[in-house]
C-alpha cells in the first residue's frame, strides 16, 4: 500500500471529501457530494504531485436499500506518475450528477452509458441520449430491480431504426444544390469494414466529412448485468466473449481483480502461464487486426497469411485450453490446469517461424506505397486531445505517450520480463500500424523467456492450493471428507469474496482493459464494471475522421481497432 | 422412371453419360444448381463471425463447397449466417437483411447464442433468433468450429437439392 500517495490524495481533496479509504489494493478512494466532484477532479489533475491526467471510466453502482441509492464512481490515473485512484459520489434517485465532460472529454460517453444505464441524469452534459439501448428502451437495466433474464416483446413500430440522433441532424438535411453538396451518409450497422455491428452516421460536403457520429449498442449483451445473477467463478465465462479476439486477455483482468479483493497471489508458475497466454492472445489479436485492416484498405493477400498464422497460435490454445476461442483457462488464484508436457516444444516450434512470417507481412506492407499513401498523414491525434479522450494502448503510444501498464503498473510478474515499449510520434494511422507491428515482436521476446521461467518452476504448482478459493483437485476429493465438502461447496455456493472493492487492469491488445469488481461479501459481485479500451478508443473516431475523405474512415475504423463486442458489452 | 441426377457416386447421371440426354424434374436440376453456389450474406455479429471468417480462410477452405463467394450486399446472397448473438436493439436491421435477400434464401444460425441466446439469455438479447425468421439449420457450439459450419453448408446442400424451386407464378398464386 502507497501510504503517501493517500496521504497527498487527503491533503489534495482537503475538506472536499467526506471520507478517504483506500481499496482492496491500496488505491485511494474518495467519498465527495455531487456538487464538490467537478473541483474534486479539477485537484486531482492539475495537482503536481498526482497530474491525474486520465479518466479510466465513469460509472455508477447501484446500493439499494441504501439513501442515497447510487454512488457515482470515477476512476483516475496518472500516465506520468503511474498511480490510479478513485471517487465515489453518493447520488439519490432523481438527483443530477454534474457531468466531467468540460474536464475530460471521454466522459461524454461514460456518461452516457450510466444515464443509460442507470437512469442517473448529468447536469451540462453535451449530448445526454441513450447510448447502448434503443431509445425507445424501458427502465434502466443495471438498477438492481431490473429482471436480467427478462425477455422484451419485439419493439414493434416503424421508429426502431429511427436514432434521435437523425432528429439532430435534422439541420444537414441532404441538398443537391449550392456550391458543394452536403449529405448524410449512414454506414452500417450491417457494413463489411465496420469489424462488427456498428453504426457511423457520416455529414459529407462533397466527400468531405464534416462530423461523423458513431451509433453503437448493437451487440450489447448485459454482460454487467449478468455477472451479477452469476457466481464468482461462473463469470470467468462471460468475458471472453466480450473482447472476442484476446479471449483470455479478458479473463486475465477479471481473475486479477477478484485476486486483488481475496488476497491471493498465484503461485510463479501460474503467472508465467498467464503471461506467456496474454502474449500468445496479444499475437492472436494483433494478427486479426492487421489482416482485416489491409483488407478493408484493399490488400487481399495479408488477410490469408495472418489467419493462417493464427491458426497456428490456436491450436496452441486448444493444446492448453481444449477450445479453440473460449477457453476460460484463466481461474481465481491460477490457472485452470497445467500445461501439457509437449505444450512449450509446440509453442518454441510456432516461435522458430514467427519472426520470418513477421518479416514477411512488413515486407507486403510497411514499404508499399499504396499503403504508406492510405495510412500516412490519415486520422492524426495530438497528444494532448489523445489523453483528454481516454485514449490507451496502442493509438495513445503512436501520439508519443509512453505508457504501457505492463512495464509501468506490473501484474502476474511482468516485472520479471525484459521487452521494449514501441512509441511513434506521428499519431496517424500508420504509426498504430508500427507500434502494433513491433508490439507483435516484442511479444514474441516475451513468449521466450516466458517459457524459460516456467521451466525452471515445480511442474503441477498451478493454482493456489487454498480449497476455500480454488477447486480440488479430482484425486483429492476421493481422499478426505474436508476436500469432498471444499469441492462441494466451491462448485455449488462458489467462494465467499470479502466486502470491498479492486480495480483490475491490464494492458489489453486494444488499450487498459479494467474491471472495477465490488463484494458486499457474499458469491456473487455487487457489481462489475467492465472498462472496455475499444469503446474509449471509438469515441474518439470523430475527431480522426473530420476534413477527410469518406474511404479515410475505412482507415481510421481500422487502426483504432475495435472489438464490438466489448464496446458495447 | 425419372433419374435422380445427383445420385450416382460418380456424379454423373447414367443415362446421361449413355445417351447423351437425362430426364429430371425441374426442381432437382435447379436445386442440383443451387447447392453447388449457395452465397453466404458478409453478415458478421458477434464471436462466431470470427469462427466464420476462419472457416473462409486458406485452413478451413469454405471454397471447397462452392460457398466462398461471401456478398456484401443482400441482394446478392441466397445464404444469411446469423453468426453470433443478436440484439433487440439489432434485430429489425438482421430482419431487413434477410428481407433483402432474393428468394429463395436460407438462413443458419451458428452457434449458441443465436440458437437460443446460449449464455447470454438477457434482458437485451433475441432469444433465438426464429423469433425474427424462419431458420433452416442450428449449428451447436460457442462458438463452433470451422468443421461444425461446414458441416451444417454440407447439410445444407443436401436439402436443396432435394429441391426447392418454386416457380414464380406459384409463388404469386400463392400472395
Amino acid at each position: 500500500m502507497n501510504e503517501g500517495l493517500l496521504q497527498r490524495f487527503k491533503t489534495v481533496l482537503g475538506g472536499l471529501a467526506e471520507r478517504v479509504f483506500p481499496d482492496a489494493a491500496g488505491e485511494p478512494v474518495g467519498v465527495v457530494a455531487p456538487a464538490n466532484l467537478r473541483e474534486a477532479a479539477r485537484k486531482l489533475r492539475d495537482d503536481p504531485e498526482l497530474q491525474c491526467d486520465y479518466l479510466s471510466f465513469a460509472s455508477a453502482q447501484d446500493l439499494t436499500p441504501r439513501d442515497p441509492r447510487f454512488d457515482g464512481v470515477y476512476q483516475f490515473y496518472s500516465t506520468g506518475k503511474h498511480h490510479w485512484m478513485r471517487l465515489r459520489v453518493p447520488v439519490a434517485e432523481g438527483e443530477a450528477l454534474p457531468s466531467l465532460a468540460s474536464l475530460y472529454r471521454t466522459a461524454d460517453w461514460h456518461e452516457r452509458e450510466t444515464y443509460d444505464l442507470f437512469g442517473i441524469s448529468y447536469d451540462e452534459h453535451p449530448d445526454l441520449r441513450r447510448i447502448l439501448l434503443t431509445d425507445n428502451w424501458y427502465g434502466h437495466p443495471l438498477r438492481k430491480e431490473y429482471d436480467a433474464r427478462l425477455e422484451p416483446v419485439w419493439p414493434l413500430g416503424t421508429d426502431v431504426l429511427q436514432n434521435r440522433a437523425e432528429e439532430a441532424m435534422a439541420g444537414h438535411e441532404s441538398r443537391d444544390e449550392g456550391p458543394a453538396r452536403s449529405i448524410v451518409l449512414n454506414l452500417g450497422p450491417q457494413h463489411p469494414a465496420t469489424h462488427g455491428v456498428m453504426r457511423l452516421a457520416v455529414v459529407l460536403d462533397g466527400e468531405n466529412i464534416v462530423n461523423a457520429v458513431p451509433h453503437i449498442g448493437y451487440l450489447h449483451t448485459g454482460i454487467e448485468k449478468l455477472s451479477e445473477i452469476h457466481n464468482w467463478t461462473q463469470n470467468i465465462t462471460h468475458y471472453p466473449r466480450m473482447d472476442y479476439l484476446s479471449p483470455m486477455n479478458n479473463e486475465l483482468a477479471y481473475c486479477l481483480a477478484v485476486e486483488k479483493l481475496l488476497g491471493l497471489e498465484p503461485p510463479k508458475r501460474a503467472q508465467y502461464i498467464r503471461v506467456l497466454m496474454s502474449e500468445l492472445t496479444r499475437i492472436i489479436s494483433h494478427l486479426v487486426w492487421l489482416g482485416t485492416h489491409a483488407l478493408d484498405l484493399g490488400a487481399l493477400s495479408p488477410v490469408l497469411y495472418c489467419f493462417t498464422e493464427r491458426e497456428k497460435i490456436l491450436d496452441l490454445y486448444e493444446m492448453i485450453g481444449g477450445q479453440r476461442m473460449m477457453t476460460s483457462y484463466m481461474r481465481i488464484g491460477g490457472v485452470k490446469a497445467d500445461m501439457p508436457a509437449e505444450f512449450p516444444d509446440a509453442v518454441r516450434a510456432w516461435a522458430k517461424e514467427f519472426p520470418a512470417q513477421l518479416a514477411m507481412y512488413h515486407g507486403l506492407l510497411t514499404n508499399n506505397p499504396i499503403w504508406r499513401n492510405r495510412t500516412m498523414g490519415v486520422g492524426v491525434m495530438d497528444r494532448e486531445t489523445s489523453l483528454n479522450c481516454g485514449l490507451s494502448g496502442p493509438l495513445a503510444r503512436a501520439v508519443g505517450v509512453d505508457w504501457d501498464l505492463r512495464r509501468d503498473n506490473p501484474y502476474t510478474s511482468f516485472e520479471e520480463f525484459e521487452f521494449d515499449v514501441p512509441v511513434e510520434t506521428a499519431g496517424d494511422v500508420f504509426a498504430r500500424y508500427l507500434v502494433r507491428m513491433e508490439e507483435m515482436r516484442q511479444s514474441h521476446r516475451i513468449v521466450l523467456q516466458a517459457l524459460e521461467k516456467i521451466a525452471q518452476t515445480e511442474p503441477g504448482d498451478y493454482i493456489v492450493a487454498d480449497y476455500k478459493k480454488a477447486p480440488v483437485p479430482r484425486d483429492g476429493i476421493n481422499q478426505s471428507i474436508e476436500e469432498l465438502i471444499h469441492h462441494f461447496m466451491y462448485w455449488t455456493e462458489g467462494i465467499p469474496v470479502p466486502a470491498g472493492e479492486a480495480y483490475g487492469y491490464i494492458e489489453a491488445s486494444k488499450g487498459e482493459l479494467g474491471f472495477f469488481v465490488v463484494s458486499d461479501g457474499g458469491s456473487k459481485p455487487q457489481r462489475v464494471k467492465i472498462r472496455g479500451p475499444s469503446f474509449v478508443n471509438l469515441s474518439a473516431l470523430p475527431d480522426m475522421v473530420k476534413g477527410h475523405l469518406v474511404s479515410d474512415v475505412i482507415a481510421v475504423i481500422g487502426s483504432i481497432d475495435i472489438v464490438l463486442g466489448e464496446v458495447d458489452r | 422412371m425419372i433419374p435422380d441426377p445427383v445420385a450416382p457416386a460418380s456424379g454423373v447421371p447414367a443415362p446421361f453419360s449413355e445417351s447423351g440426354y437425362m430426364l429430371a424434374t425441374l426442381n432437382k436440376v435447379i436445386g442440383w444448381f443451387q447447392s453447388y453456389s449457395v452465397w453466404p450474406l458478409t453478415a458478421g455479429l458477434a464471436c462466431c463471425a470470427i469462427e466464420m471468417m476462419s472457416a473462409s480462410m486458406s485452413r478451413f477452405d469454405i471454397a471447397r463447397f462452392g460457398s466462398e463467394v461471401f456478398r456484401a450486399s443482400p441482394r446478392q446472397a441466397d445464404l444469411l449466417i446469423v453468426s453470433g448473438r443478436l440484439s433487440w436493439k439489432m434485430a429489425p436491421v438482421v430482419r431487413e437483411l434477410y428481407d433483402q435477400m432474393p428468394f429463395p434464401k436460407w438462413v443458419i444460425s451458428m452457434g449458441a447464442c443465436a440458437s437460443c441466446g446460449g449464455v447470454f439469455r438477457t434482458y437485451s438479447i433475441v432469444h433465438g433468433v426464429d423469433h425474427i425468421f424462419p431458420v433452416d439449420l442450428y449449428v451447436a457450439g460457442c462458438p463452433p468450429r470451422p468443421e461444425a459450419l461446414l458441416d451444417a453448408l454440407v447439410k445444407l446442400q443436401k436439402r436443396v437439392r432435394t429441391g426447392s424451386y418454386v416457380s414464380p407464378t406459384v409463388l404469386e398464386g400463392r400472395r
